[in-house]
Parts: structure tokens; sequence; C-alpha cells
């Protein structure tokens, strides 16, 4: 079996089709000496993905199931979890724009590449992943990048995290995690069984006392960067 | 009384969490958050126990007169009835 390295870790899979086997192809790791877990997909998951993302095409369901397995398996035993967000690398940190689908975030990502060039990288546009290893969150590029595809394969130490908002003026603060719970987990899977839900919740705990939440209320302009730049450099 | 089975209470930040958790999670998508009293008081209901005894186990550990036990405690139980999390 292929063997695929994302977030630090090598994962066995099959691509049993070639659209599949296209989608993962940058994340495939030749000099993999061991592997940490597998995932086989089954006929039921592609199934259960048909039930959960009616409507789209068919080839995906196999990319969202591994990815589905992948994250669930992170969660249970590699401490980390995806958040459904947009995540750029800027001065060797790493910062995740979450919110609803539709709210702006890939366009804002967007502004900071138009204003600030290569001084700006994007990790992943759609769902990173972000592990705590050795203490430290790190978010991960991998291969579900969104619609555009947009994303490196970059492993990045976490910087912050900013819940955004669309306003007609920019403005950001500082938030307390608790107090915003439920908006984060609607931008993650929420585990059913005990101990994965107990592992996220550890997880999230952990990362904000690591790392600070902000609310990001902000239009498309280039104000908004700097809103953001602020409370950052 | 008691908290219902499924629930389970978290330490975050500050304060506590509650989440609903295997067959509660599909029925519920509840998330409610506690301060630390509210917290220990929940702890208590994990194991059946009365309205008294839980003024006696807040009057222990608190330093507050009865009047305010009570109407912290009448106040947390609106909340979680309101959510259907008790069991009576």
């Amino acid at each position: 079996m292929p063997i695929y390295r994302i977030a630090d870790l090598n994962i066995a899979i099959e691509p049993k089709t070639e659209f599949t086997e296209r989608y993962l192809n940058s994340y495939l790791y030749r000099d993999a000496s061991r592997i940490d877990f597998s995932v086989v997909v089954t006929r039921e998951m592609i199934e259960h993905e048909s039930h959960l993302i009616p409507n789209a095409k068919v080839e995906i369901y196999e990319t969202t199931a591994i990815f589905r397995k992948i994250c669930s398996q992170i969660l249970k035993k590699y401490d980390g979890f995806f958040l459904h967000s947009s995540a750029i690398k800027y001065n060797g940190m790493a910062y995740l724009f979450t919110a609803p689908s539709g709210t702006g975030k890939s366009t804002h990502c967007g502004l900071w590449r138009q204003m600030l060039g290569d001084k700006v990288i994007s990790i992943n546009d759609d769902k990173p992943i972000i592990r705590k290893i050795d203490k430290q969150f790190y978010t991960f590029g991998n291969p579900w990048m969104g619609k555009e595809n947009v994303g490196n394969n970059l492993k990045v130490p976490t910087g912050g995290v900013f819940i955004l908002e669309r306003s007609q003026t920019n403005s950001v603060e500082k938030i307390n995690p608790v107090d915003n719970l439920s908006v984060l987990l609607n931008q993650t899977s929420c585990p059913t069984d005990k101990q994965s839900m107990l592992n996220l919740l550890s997880l999230l705990n952990d990362l904000f006392k690591a790392v600070p939440l902000y609310r990001l209320k902000c239009n498309m302009s280039y104000n908004a960067v700097k809103t953001v730049l602020s409370v950052i450099e | 009384m008691k908290i219902k089975d499924g629930f389970m209470l978290s330490e975050f930040g500050d304060k506590y969490i509650v989440v609903a958790v295997e067959q509660q999670a599909e029925k519920h998508n509840i998330l409610i958050t506690l301060n630390k009293t509210a917290g220990f008081v929940w702890q208590l209901l994990e194991n059946e126990i009365s309205y008294d005894d839980i003024i006696n186990a807040m009057n222990n550990k608190y330093d507050i007169d009865l009047k305010t036990a009570k109407a912290d405690l009448d106040s947390f139980l609106t909340a979680v009835r309101s959510k259907d999390l008790l069991d009576e």
C-alpha cells in the first residue's frame, strides 16, 4: 500500500480510483520506513459519505471518507483535529481564520497574499489539521484544500486563531474561548464517543492556553489585513 | 434528582462546559457553560441526591447564607430542567 505523510504521520492508503490517487499525490512519501496507521475505505463508508454530502460528484466520496477516517484516528490517538478555516503562514507562524462557509475566509486570506506578496504563504484554505506535538501546536497543510486547491505541504507553529465575521468596519478583539466554544465546535467534527470528545475539548483547552483567540469583524479591504497585523506584530 | 446519562462535564479555561455524548449527542447539540459553583453542583448531581443535601454541601464548601445558596441552586435547576438534563 502506498504511504502518504500527512500531519507528520505516515498513513498507508490504497486509493481505489485515479481521482483519489491524483488528489493525494503530492503527499506521497516514498522513503517511509514505518507506518503509523492504515486507512481502508469500505463500501459502507462511501455510502455514509453520500448521505452526509448528497449531490456531490461521486468521485469525491472516497476522498472525503479518507479524510474523515484520518481525522477520527488523529483525534483518538495523535492529539489533533481539523478546523474548517483558512490558514496562512506569516512571519514563521500560522494564523487561522475560521467561519461558516461563505463568510469570506478565503477572500480575506487572498487579501493577505495580494497585499504582502511572498511574505505570506497559504497552508490550507479549507481544513488544516492542528496537532499537539511535544506540547507545541502545529498547523499542517494536507490534500484537502477546498475547491480552489489552495495550500502547501507545510508544518507551522500556530500563532493565533481568528473567528471571522463580516462587518462594515474592521475591528479585532481578544475573546474568551469558553464563551465561543459552540462556534469553534461547529467548525470541526464533533465526535459522539466520549473519549474522542474529551480529547477534543482537552486539545482546544490546551490550544487556547498557548495561542490567542480573536474575533475579527471585517470588510474586504486591505485595512482588514492591517487590523490583524496590529495585534500580531 | 440526578443528571441524565450522556452528558459530560469538562473543565475548560476558568469554567466548566457540558456536552452531550454517546446517544444523547444524536438528539441534542447541547453545550452549556457553567461557572465554578454550578460545576460543583453538577458534579453532586452525577449521583442521585436530594435538594437539601445539595444545599448542605454548598454551605460546607462555600461561605454563603442559606438564602443565596437556595437562589443559586434554584436558578441552576431551572436552567438544567429547561434543557431536559435532569431525572427527577
